[in-house]
């Protein structure tokens, strides 16, 4: 009976885990799911389907190189904080903070004072790439790409 | 009185060729109150088989031993424990389990491992700021500017001061490897 039991248990472990798997959570909902209520917080978002429309531009299409590195992205999401406001600073250091915490998800390629990017993947693939950033006047600028990223994605956009 | 009879039976009792209506005859005449002295001998015998075949199990007999066993007469007690109600529902649980994980077992060897999906995001959690796409290139491209700018300068100030953290040797970029 006890056997039946753990049996049951394992195969019901098994189906949620999996399903959970699927799904997980990109690195600027997470933030601003975290912060939105304390901090002034604007999130941006641009979905697998608008992206699938943008590539179908002119502006794309035209543009082999500018194709090719859309094309790799499959969502984006910018969170801010409006011009001027003070928590800029607070904001990257908890940017920087909650990277940290997840430090086997989120690989740092780059950790200034004022600029971050890490990178999430999964084996030979770039799945997420995070960029903080402190501008000058204090505003707080969270970058999150996925998509199926090449490994030179950031090199081939700084050209 | 005659007891040519009697004594023919015991007879025949001695010699283990009575039937069992014959026994039986036996036991009602030794169970009289007044025996002749010549069968007086043989009352004990007769009795304690009539009392032996008297026995019979108590009546709380299947209770007590359904009790023991931890299962109690349905017909005397009416609902059976949960557990065993549940039997049925476990067995079948534990058949599909098994003919799942062998089925999954079956279907991993016919075909690998098969790969997970690379993206691993849920696709309907992201809604669109943007209404047009003429719209959300413009952002697009104005973040990628920004990226690049920001890139440029990490990567040259790690180039110039050596201040920028190091990646793992797996992930790290030429231009930030220390």
């Amino acid at each position: 009976m006890k056997a039946r039991l753990v049996i049951i248990v394992m195969l019901l472990v098994a189906v949620v885990t999996d399903a959970k798997g699927q799904q997980q959570q990109d690195f600027a909902s997470r933030f601003f799911s975290l912060h939105q209520d304390r901090y002034s917080l604007t999130c941006k978002t641009v979905s697998p389907a608008m992206m699938e429309r943008v590539l179908q531009l002119p502006a794309c299409e035209d543009n082999t190189e500018r194709r090719q590195l859309l094309s790799e992205i499959r969502t984006l999401r910018i969170v801010t904080t409006p011009p001027g406001d003070s928590s800029g600073a607070s904001l990257f250091n908890l940017a920087q903070d909650l990277a940290h915490r997840n430090n086997k998800r989120y690989i740092p390629i780059v950790e200034r004072q004022d600029s971050a990017i890490y990178r999430r993947r999964r084996g030979k693939n770039t799945l997420e790439i995070v960029i903080l950033s402190l501008k000058p006047n204090g505003t707080f600028v969270l970058t999150d790409f996925t998509g199926r990223l090449g490994d030179d994605f950031l090199q081939r956009l700084s050209r | 009185m005659d007891y040519k009879y009697i004594e023919q039976l015991l007879e025949r009792y001695w010699a283990a060729e009575t039937s069992p209506d014959e026994e039986a005859v036996l036991r009602a005449f030794f169970a009289q109150r007044e025996l002749p002295e010549a069968f007086a001998a043989y009352r004990p015998l007769f009795q304690t088989m009539q009392e032996e075949a008297q026995t019979h199990l108590d009546a709380r007999f299947d209770e007590r031993v359904l009790a023991r066993i931890g299962m109690k007469d349905e017909q005397h007690h009416g609902r059976r424990p949960f557990m065993v109600r549940l039997r049925p529902l476990m067995h079948a649980a534990a058949v599909i389990g098994v003919a799942v994980t062998i089925g999954s077992v079956v279907n991993h060897i016919a075909q690998g491992t098969p790969e997970k999906p690379l993206w691993d995001y849920n696709a309907a959690a992201y809604q669109d700021t943007y209404s047009s796409p003429e719209e959300a290139f413009e952002v697009i491209d104005n973040v990628l500017q920004d990226i690049r700018h920001t890139y440029r300068e990490a990567t040259a100030d790690a180039a110039q001061t050596d201040s920028v953290a190091a990646d793992s040797s797996h992930n790290a970029t030429p231009a930030t490897r220390k």
